[in-house]
């Protein structure tokens, strides 16, 4: 009989599991620690819930509207805190009687529009170099998924993205079991090793420590064998296979990630393809998905809206297009003005806010119960 | 006796012949002798000085012969130096313990013959000593050959034993082979009457069987307490054999052959693949339902998309994709795996509604 699911855990982080995604992931993610271990009885779960134990269907499934906020909430709170910063820089200078003229007067800062573009291009960055490495393709794809959910999170002026691109393709080739040691990473990159690995942590944090990605390629290959039992001409099908291949490809750079599900994605790509292809998809969608009426009626209810929905971001979302370098440039340029003074150590502010720190612990010395080392190691303060 | 320890080449990269200056790079096979003097030449320039007989040593003047070059034996020149002065000696002063009255006689001996090795080692007197060696060699000429002789026989004796030894062991062998060859020939005999019985009488399959396993386990413990004597060819050599190695090597070969016996049988029961829990089918490239359509996870099991959508057995993989690596396929790999997980992947979460 079905019995609901017992597992305890199955919403919080899974293990990060090191481990290949394409053997961790036979139906979504395994939750090996339940407590079934533990158990004689084997007990049939409905299937539905053993993909929902997978992290991304847990955790990182968004609708656009909530992406959008989630964007500029942090885009407005990093600006603002920014423009605090340079005030507060610009009094201590006057104060002091320091010139003013490298502080960047009337910043354009960056509009969410920028951060994305200015992503899109180290995403597409990010793929260059994973062709030249000749790997599968989800290990470039999870490299790029790590970057975009980062950056849900964070802003392009906190931490500029081609430091953040050189963490994410580090993880996502230790995560993807294409492990390359640090010291031929930054060889090859010629970047230095230490500003990788001092992110790597954070990157982590944010991703919250899931690291398995399911992607639509293994949903795209399933397809493909389940539509050769309507098909006479394979080479055909082939191309369409192909085609639907670079679409997913393609739509890594959008957010489409978040809104479907792996296996719409596939599906849709190879809808789309096979009209490029002139391939007859509707005979397939006939043989699989409405073989009777109720099942006719839960496919065009349900399953159609979301494909076409898929389409429609794939033609109209600017970012299915490369990124103009010129235009990366520029931004970037802007970039480099929007800097956190907080974060530059000559700037006055970062030295106050140091010096607040040692402060803020002398206060708390009277506060404090009795620290022995603390008071010795302040003298005598109290 | 003769060492032919030959030296370790590695060490030998730079030398130089310290007469022509040729290094291994000009002649890659050069190869340095030693003469008496213990001076060092390569053999282009033994072949040199001496083809036309003796000729004064480069190094020391001192007069010799090609004949007399020889090759390193070690390192150390005078290590050389005095392992060969310690062989012409031996060679000379070869009285043994039996030969003195007393020990005391026997260790005064050996101190003089030290006295003397190392006077003509270190090239302290060495006429005085010389002539001392002589002196002596003349007066115990006899007993000198007797005791070669001596060694002499002592070596062949040694050389026969291992041959015989060596030769015994062969012969058990094949007598143990031969044994086993028949006891095969008899396994397949009595299996040929076996069938042959079950074809043709009328009794019924059990008892058949039943009164074959009494027969044969009667053999099988009839053999084990058995222990067949050694039929080697042996000659009268065999005395040096103690009679407890004999009763060692016999009982060696019964407990050979019962462990084998056990290993047959076991290797009856013997399931590796634990194939009653599987339901597949191993020809090729067809694999009927893997894990019977479900998926074990942790305790759980999870009844597989496919069982409703149906995995057909055989699909065309798309270009570029090889065949299955035999790497692959021995560690249990099928493509039929593949197909499983992707169309899998291909239905999960297909009618999930987006947020």
């Amino acid at each position: 009989m079905v019995t609901q699911s017992e597992n305890t855990n199955g919403t919080h982080a899974e293990p990060a599991s090191g481990s290949n995604a394409a053997v961790a992931a036979t139906n979504g993610d395994v939750n090996g620690t339940t407590g079934g271990a533990e158990e004689t009885q084997k007990e049939t779960v409905p299937l539905k819930q053993l993909y929902e134990q997978s992290t991304q269907f847990s955790h990182w499934r968004y609708a656009q509207q909530q992406l959008d906020d989630m964007r500029s909430k942090v885009n407005q709170e990093v600006v603002s805190s920014i423009k605090q910063n340079l005030e507060e820089e610009t009094e201590l200078r006057t104060a002091q009687g320091l010139s003013l003229d490298d502080l960047p007067q009337d910043l354009k800062y960056l509009t969410v529009d920028d951060e994305l573009t200015l992503l899109g291009f180290y995403e597409r960055r990010i793929v260059k170099i994973f062709q030249y490495w000749k790997l599968p393709s989800y290990v470039m794809a999870t490299a790029v998924v790590y970057m975009k959910r980062f950056f849900l999170e964070n802003t392009v002026m906190d931490h500029h993205p081609k430091d953040v691109m050189l963490t994410c393709m580090f993880l996502a080739r230790k995560t993807e079991n294409y492990l390359m040691s640090i010291e031929d990473f930054s060889k090859v990159l010629k970047s230095p090793a230490e500003s990788i690995l001092q992110l790597e942590f954070l990157v982590c944090k944010t991703l919250r420590f899931h690291f398995t990605v399911h992607h639509p390629y293994r949903p795209c290959l399933g397809f493909f064998f389940d539509m050769q039992a309507v098909t006479e001409n394979m080479s055909k099908l082939q191309k369409v296979y192909e085609r639907a291949l670079t679409l997913i490809d393609t739509a890594l750079h959008t957010d489409l990630c978040f809104l479907y599900q792996p296996s719409q994605i596939a599906l849709a790509a190879m809808r789309i393809s096979s009209k490029d292809e002139s391939y007859d998809f509707e005979r397939y969608a006939k043989y699989k998905f409405m073989s009777n009426e109720s099942a006719a009626q839960k496919y065009n209810t349900q399953l159609l809206p979301i494909l076409e929905a898929i389409e429609k971001v794939l033609k109209e979302d600017r970012r299915c297009v490369e990124v103009d370098k010129l235009v990366a440039t520029e931004i970037d340029k802007r970039l480099k003005l929007c800097k956190d003074p907080a974060r530059n150590p000559d700037s006055l502010v970062f030295m106050k806010r140091k010096r607040g720190e040692a402060m803020g612990d002398d206060d708390d010395d009277d506060d404090d119960g009795g620290n022995p080392e603390k008071r010795s190691k302040l003298g005598d303060s109290a | 006796m003769a060492a032919t320890m030959t030296m370790n080449t590695s060490l030998l990269d730079d030398d130089v012949c310290p007469v022509c200056q040729t290094d291994r790079y000009l002649n890659p096979q050069m190869k340095l002798k030693v003469g008496p003097c213990f001076h060092k030449m390569c053999e282009n320039c033994i072949e040199r000085l001496f083809a036309h007989g003796p000729a004064p040593c480069p190094t020391c003047r001192q007069t010799l012969r090609k004949a007399t070059f020889s090759e390193q034996t070690f390192e150390d020149l005078s290590v050389e130096k005095e392992v060969r002065i310690r062989k012409q000696m031996s060679s000379k002063f070869n009285k043994r313990r039996e030969d003195f009255k007393s020990l005391k006689d026997y260790n005064d001996y050996l101190e003089t013959v030290e006295d003397l090795t190392f006077k003509l080692v270190n090239e302290i007197d060495v006429e005085t000593t010389k002539q001392a060696i002589d002196k002596f060699a003349a007066e115990n000429r006899d007993l000198i050959r007797i005791n070669a002789d001596r060694l002499l026989n002592e070596s062949r004796m040694a050389t026969h034993r291992q041959e015989m030894l060596r030769k015994e062991r062969q012969q058990q062998r094949e007598a143990y082979l031969k044994e086993l060859e028949a006891e095969q020939l008899a396994k397949s005999e009595d299996r040929k009457n076996l069938i042959q019985e079950l074809a043709t009488s009328d009794k019924s399959a059990k008892t058949i069987l039943a009164a074959r396993q009494a027969i044969s386990l009667k053999k099988t413990s009839m053999r084990k307490t058995e222990v067949k004597p050694i039929t080697a060819g042996s000659s009268g050599s065999t005395p040096m054999f103690s009679d407890s190695y004999r009763w060692m090597q016999q009982n060696e070969d019964v407990d050979r052959r019962q462990q084998e016996e056990e290993d047959d049988q076991a290797n009856d029961n013997f399931d590796p693949v634990q194939s009653q829990y599987m339901d597949v089918d191993l020809g090729v490239g067809y694999v009927n339902s893997v894990n019977n359509n479900k998926a074990h996870a942790g305790g759980l099991v999870y009844p597989l998309l496919t069982s409703s959508i149906g995995v057909k057995d055989l699909y065309v993989e798309p270009l570029g994709v090889g065949n299955l690596s035999q790497m692959a396929k021995a560690g249990g790999y099928r493509n039929a795996f593949g197909y499983e997980r992707a169309i899998e992947d291909a239905h999960t979460a297909l009618y999930l509604p987006g947020l």
